[in-house]
């Protein structure tokens, strides 16, 4: 495996976990599958729709998410939206990324103090 | 927008059965969103083509929606665990109706009452083994060599498509599913208790009725083999029919050639002249044949129907 794609594995390994996070926050008002890619996207979350669509399926059956068909547009959408379950969960998921980014960034620190030398 | 119904159809193949539907419908909605924002409402074939294709192959967008290798096909295994649901109530209800019937005629009390009672669920159970044998044996067979006809691989695009049939929808999975349910019980009840049909008489004329013929039990045997062998490919036309989800032109052709064998045997066992004493007329077993033959005919003649009107249609 090269550097380049052995590097692009760790980042996508680092990103699984942040999208559940980010999906459970932007999920408070409810939106349909294209258009949160579209948010994410907007807010600079990197997410790929065939890797969102199913994870939208899998935290509606843990009882995170939540979901109603729209017909009464042009054409039927499927609406997701938090649920408490997925608000407590965002909530311990959001305080756990705080944690590791506090840790994370004080390792940082450290190596790069030792890398410089001072 | 054909090719989105074909893309779609690609897909479902490699869904697990009972969530295929709903998938499958999700899918569309957000198919048609990516497309409608990319290319508005009116995206020529060429536009849908590449919308299609940035999904993703029909197999890599599947596997999304599940995980791992498995000994029996994801889009198999919901089924396969329904078949073998089913096949525990029909070996049930099959050995209790042959009980029922050796209880009419022998009147048993006491202990043999409790032995035969107990012996229902034995043999049911003991049928039911075999069954999840012979039935678990097919569906890794069917997993593992029956490749399926849309390439899902690297290498694949959208032109893959144009070979993918959208067939009719299956009206009614109930239809299936009692179907086989009925098989199975066909199978049992004939297998072991075959002079059930002379019960059947017997309680007919009971009713005052005149039978215009009697069946000979050890002729019907002959049959039964071959009866065995229709019934089991029923079920498994049946089977392949949930699986699916919808009726392409195998499972039309497929049908057509069932119909046309039970034709043939409900015609040959009608008009076997060793298989029926005291011959006087119709009414008795000649009639259910009779029946057999009029309903598999129309069918025949309804499929083939079906099948030129959807080529005038297609040209």
């Amino acid at each position: 495996m090269t550097d380049e794609k052995l590097s692009g594995n760790l980042i996508q390994e680092l990103k699984r976990g942040t999208i559940t996070l980010s999906v459970l926050l932007m999920a408070e008002k409810p939106a349909y599958g294209y258009s949160l890619v579209t948010d994410m996207q907007a807010a600079g979350i990197e997410v790929e729709q065939n890797t969102l669509y199913p994870l939208l399926r899998r935290l509606e059956s843990q009882g995170l998410l939540e979901s109603t068909w729209d017909t009464g547009e042009s054409r039927p959408r499927k609406y997701y939206s938090v649920t408490e379950e997925g608000r407590r969960t965002a909530h311990l998921l959001g305080r756990e990324w705080r944690r590791i980014n506090f840790v994370i960034t004080g390792l940082m620190g450290e190596s790069m103090v030792e890398e410089n030398g001072t | 927008m054909k090719i989105v119904e074909q893309y779609l159809r690609a897909v479902g193949s490699k869904l697990p059965w009972n969530s295929r539907k709903d998938i499958t419908e999700e899918l569309r909605s957000l198919l048609l969103d990516q497309i409608e924002a990319d290319f508005g409402l009116e995206p020529s074939e060429k536009e849908l083509k590449e919308s299609i294709t940035r999904f993703g192959s029909p197999g890599q967008v599947a596997a999304r929606y599940r995980s791992g290798r498995q000994v029996i096909s994801p889009g198999l295994t919901e089924l396969y665990f329904m078949i073998m649901a089913i096949m525990a109530g029909a070996m049930l209800l099959a050995f209790s109706t042959v009980f029922i019937v050796e209880a009419f005629q022998d009147m048993p009390v006491g202990k043999v009452l409790v032995k035969g009672i107990l012996m229902i669920f034995a043999n049911s159970f003991g049928g039911w083994l075999s069954g999840v044998g012979a039935l678990t044996l097919t569906f890794i067979i069917l997993s593992r060599f029956i490749k399926s006809s849309i390439n899902i691989d690297e290498g694949w695009t959208v032109e893959d498509l144009k070979d993918v049939t959208v067939g009719n929808k299956i009206e009614s999975r109930a239809e299936s599913i009692f179907s086989i349910v009925f098989l199975f019980i066909f199978i049992v009840l004939m297998n072991f208790y075959p002079s059930i049909l002379t019960l059947g008489e017997n309680l007919f004329t009971r009713s005052g009725l005149m039978l215009g013929h009697r069946v000979v039990i050890e002729v019907f045997r002959r049959y039964i083999g071959l009866l065995t062998i229709l019934w089991a490919a029923g079920i498994i036309f049946r089977v392949a029919t949930l699986h699916k989800g919808e009726k392409g032109k195998g499972l039309i052709l497929g049908e057509l050639g069932l119909s046309a064998a039970e034709a043939l045997v409900s015609g040959i066992m009608f008009f076997d002249s060793r298989l029926y004493y005291d011959v006087n007329g119709w009414i008795g077993f000649k009639v259910i044949l009779a029946i057999i033959l009029v309903v598999n005919l129309a069918e025949i003649g309804a499929g083939v129907f079906r099948m030129v009107r959807d080529r005038v249609v297609e040209a």
